[in-house]
């Protein structure tokens, strides 16, 4: 008896204690579930507001600021398309600071991880709408620049391909973009997601659906 | 036991589980909602976001003194230390809105920035080098800004009825001695520096800080890029010549290379030329800037500039009745190094030096002029960042300037000026609140030449008005040392002085910016003189005086129109000044009342073409017309021009090519700048007189860039 007791005590302790890492995990994955099935843009603010609770909470964890910062720029895009165009500018432009500011946190923990490079050159083309001819050129440019140092880092990270081909199909054929540069690297992209795994169940897994999307399109 | 084992379970299971709501509502100061807040514990997953009406509800298993903080985009974080065991729900937390960049108070009064980073700026520098009738020169750029003049003759900035000498560049915080290539009379020149150069640039047409001296009207200051982003190199070749330029990108720094050469031989075969060139004009030109980050924030810039002018043409001078040769060679070297960095969380240092060398020879019919012009600065400033709403810089520069004139005609005149100009600057801004702020700054100057110490007040506020409105006022005294060319002969002159009163209504929504300026500015201690280039000290005074009045209107829009960009600049000026040899006060030969540009910008993205058109008017200028009694009283008729530039990019062998074109006064308008008469008259008794004409008439360039 004593023995159980103590048994029990133990686990009853540690589902207390269970709490950094498995409490941290199970409040990521839900957070990125929810993330991934918003639907409005109120969502995505709510998910970013608890991967921004948990990257406070946690302190040393570049994750949650990377998708909180994820959120807000996939919401940038959906703002941008709304009716009340004044509004939604401002916020978006405003989101985007905010973004960029908890990357810049995230960076300046883990500067040599791929994935927060891929992650800026994800946020700049949200400036550029903003102010296209104004913007265009620069950021352009340092967003083939972002790619390029997440590519050194890791050149098996399929979101880079993604990302370049998608913002290749988008720039015209005079400034080396068109479909037919654009296919080729869709394809490579598709290549890495299929080769892609990573250990850790929060890791960033977005793209292969859209890259797919892309490819299809472009049939 | 099996008691125990439930209580401890229970125990545990409260220690674990126990959970308890907060409830409340977030609004802003005026009591409105404020939706999808993030509303936590600090220091814990614990929190929730408001809903649509601001509410929440906070489930938490934390006990105790805690911290609750609310935060939202756009609102400054609100932090509060609360006892969650004596807490009593519904809480009311108020959020208070940000100052963002966006939204700031900012003192704008006499400043057009271009910047690519800053929201507040009103250019980028993409902007400034794809302006049509600029040509690629920052001075052509900010020429289609309210405040500046069209003097088409001499290609310099003008403002506000000053003088061109009346506007300084800076470079990295250090005044530029020679900022414009030299040149000939009624040649147009440009400035030295090509507007890639600059990551930000700053154009005041008044009022400006007290960290800027030894310019009476207004000031240029330029920002060097920072490190290279990335390996470039380039070969371009034009119809005026060609470039090379090479870049290289390494962890910590950079370093840039550029020459140029160009020949006007094919452009004044091209264009019929009002000028009877016997050597067209031919420019050598190399540039290089070194980076290197030092620490964390550390950044050493190194800059160096070199080139070389040649030209030679039969000078019409109408008022001898003579065709007289004149050439010009002019040898400049600019290098600049400059050191910023952050010392500490409050403090940032600036320091930097610069070194230049001019040597210009002009030979006039025979009689050679050598004109040397050598320049040191040193500056040094710091800034304390001592809160969010205070700040103060303070620094001071020297600058000496070597100047020298040498005249052969059957003996050798030299001439020689020595200047050391010492000064210190002290500069507060204040946000007194998220609406206003205040700035006040003293400069004390003096010349060792001139023996005059000086010290300078300057004040400016601003006050927003709305959210997207705000006003801005500025008044400050300026001094500027009287030109060498009159010092040589003078040196009892004394600066010549500038009050500056200014005030400014903004309104800037996303890409669409509205301003109005009126300003008055006061002139005085002007130098006159009898005859230009007198030997005699007497015949210059410091009598000399004017006002210069006027209203100037800016709209820019980039938003509205599909792939668009225009602004649309006009200035209204009222001026007059007694200077030089003018008998009485009277509006100065360079100023016109109206002046207007229209600059537009498209982007074609099926053409793969980047165009721009740019319109300026200006009215007509005084001429004196010696046929009629009074003074200054002709007017030449309004000038008009038309530019327009073209650029298609595509791919060549796999790389970058692009086809640039560029054309100037493309409607080909007979513009006159003024009148030169003879010195006697006819036999009727009349001043035969010839207009001031452009160079030439419609002309256009062609550039094509291949990147490597």
């Amino acid at each position: 008896m004593k023995t159980n007791l103590l048994i029990l005590t133990i686990g009853l302790f540690s589902i207390c204690v269970w709490g950094q890492e498995e409490r941290y995990t199970t409040a990521m994955l839900s957070t990125i579930e929810k993330m991934d099935q918003a639907s409005e843009p109120g969502e995505l603010i709510e998910s970013a507001n608890r991967f921004e609770r948990i990257a406070k909470a946690e302190k040393s964890r570049w994750m949650p600021y990377y998708y909180a910062s994820y959120s807000l720029i996939v919401m940038s895009f959906d703002e941008n398309d709304g009716g009340r165009k004044d509004l939604v500018l401002d916020r978006a432009q405003e989101l985007l600071d905010q973004a960029l500011e908890l990357l810049d946190q995230a960076l300046e923990l883990e500067p040599e991880e791929s994935e927060l490079h891929v992650l800026q050159a994800f946020l700049y083309p949200s400036r550029i709408m903003v102010d296209p001819m104004g913007r265009g050129m620069i950021y352009i440019e340092k967003m083939f620049g972002s790619l390029q140092r997440a590519k050194t880092l890791n050149p098996e990270n399929p979101r880079i391909y993604f990302l370049e081909g998608v913002n290749k199909l988008n720039l015209p054929p005079s400034m080396g973009g068109g479909a037919d540069v654009a296919r080729p690297i869709l394809e490579e992209a598709l290549i890495k997601f299929e080769a892609f795994t990573n250990e850790d169940p929060l890791w960033p897994n977005w793209g292969e659906e859209a890259t797919r999307a892309e490819l299809e399109k472009l049939q | 036991m099996r008691i125990l084992v439930i209580t401890i379970i229970g125990w545990l299971g409260i220690s674990c589980m126990a959970q308890q709501s907060i409830t409340g509502t977030v609004t802003d100061r005026k009591g409105n909602p404020v939706l999808y807040a993030n509303v936590y514990i600090e220091g814990s997953y614990d929190g929730t976001t408001t809903d649509t009406t601001g509410a929440f509800k906070l489930s938490t298993t934390l006990m105790g003194r805690q911290v609750v903080v609310a935060s939202f985009i756009g609102f400054e974080k609100q932090m509060q230390e609360m006892d969650l065991d004596t807490l009593r729900s519904p809480l009311v937390i108020i959020l208070r809105e940000a100052v963002s960049e966006l939204n700031e108070v900012v003192i704008t009064a006499g400043i057009f920035s271009a910047s690519d980073e800053k929201k507040s700026a009103t250019l980028s520098s993409f902007d400034i080098a794809t302006t049509a009738s600029a040509v690629g020169d920052i001075y052509g750029a900010y020429a289609t800004m309210p405040g500046s003049q069209k003097v088409g003759e001499e290609g310099m900035l003008f403002v506000r009825g000053g003088e061109s000498y009346e506007t300084k560049t800076y470079m990295d915080g250090m005044v530029v001695q020679s900022p414009y290539f030299s040149s000939m009379p009624n040649i147009p020149t440009r400035g030295r520096f090509s507007p890639l150069l600059f990551s930000e640039t700053l154009f005041s047409t008044g009022g400006y800080s007290a960290e800027y001296g030894h310019a009476l009207s207004s000031i240029v200051d330029l920002t060097t890029n920072g490190l290279e982003t990335e390996d470039k190199a380039s070969v371009a070749v034009m119809t005026v010549g060609a470039n090379a330029s090479w870049a290289k990108r390494w962890e910590k720094s950079s370093l840039a290379v550029t020459g140029l050469y160009a020949n006007s031989a094919l452009q004044n075969r091209l264009f019929k030329q009002n000028v009877d060139w016997i050597k067209d004009p031919v420019l050598g030109d190399g540039m290089m800037m070194f980076r290197q980050q030092i620490g964390e924030n550390g950044l050493l810039k190194s800059f160096c500039s070199f080139n070389s002018m040649t030209m030679q043409m039969n000078y019409d001078n109408f008022e001898a009745g003579t065709m007289d040769d004149m050439q010009m060679t002019d040898l400049n070297l600019y290098a600049n190094s400059s050191y910023s960095d952050q010392l500490s969380e409050k403090w940032l240092i600036r320091t930097g030096v610069a070194f230049s060398r001019d040597s210009e020879k002009i030979n006039y019919a025979g009689i050679p002029v050598t004109t040397l012009n050598n320049g040191t600065s040193l500056k040094l400033t710091f800034t304390h960042l001592t809160s969010k709403k205070l700040k103060t810089r303070f620094g001071g520069d020297i600058n000496r300037g070597l100047y020298s004139q040498s005249v052969t005609t059957d003996s050798t005149i030299r001439m020689e000026l020595n200047d050391i100009q010492p000064s210190l600057f002290l500069e507060t801004e204040w946000k007194l609140s998220k609406n206003l702020a205040l700035r006040a700054g003293i400069r004390a100057e003096h010349s060792s030449f001139l023996q005059e110490p000086g010290f300078l007040p300057r004040v400016s506020a601003a006050y927003k008005t709305g959210t997207y409105s705000q006003v801005s006022f500025a008044w400050g005294k300026y001094r500027q040392k009287p030109e060498n060319e009159y010092l040589q002969f003078a040196p009892a002159l004394s600066h010549e002085r500038a009050d500056h009163y200014i005030f400014n209504f903004q309104y800037r929504k996303q890409q669409r910016t509205f301003r109005v300026e009126g300003y008055l500015k006061q002139y005085d201690q002007l130098v006159k003189y009898t005859s230009l280039y007198s030997p005699v000290a007497a015949d210059y005074s410091n009598n000399g005086h004017g006002t210069a009045r006027g209203i100037d209107l800016f709209w820019r829009d980039s938003e509205s129109l599909r792939s668009s960009d225009y602004w649309i600049s006009y200035s209204f000026l009222n001026t007059s000044r007694d200077y030089q040899d003018y008998p009485e006060s009277t509006v100065p030969s360079f100023a016109s009342a109206h002046n207007l540009s229209v600059v537009y910008k498209r982007f074609f993205e099926r053409l793969r073409t980047f165009g721009g058109v740019t319109y300026s008017f200006a009215s007509g200028r005084p001429y004196n017309d010696m046929n009629t009694p009074g003074f200054m009283d002709g007017r030449t008729k309004p000038y008009h021009d038309i530019s327009l530039n073209l650029t298609y990019v595509t791919t060549l062998f796999n790389r970058d090519f692009i086809i640039h074109l560029n054309i100037t006064n493309l409607l080909g308008f007979n513009n006159v700048y003024g009148y030169q008469y003879a010195a006697v008259p006819d036999e009727r008794g009349r001043y035969p007189s010839q207009a001031i004409v452009p160079t030439t008439g419609t002309q256009a360039i062609l550039m094509f860039m291949l990147s490597l």
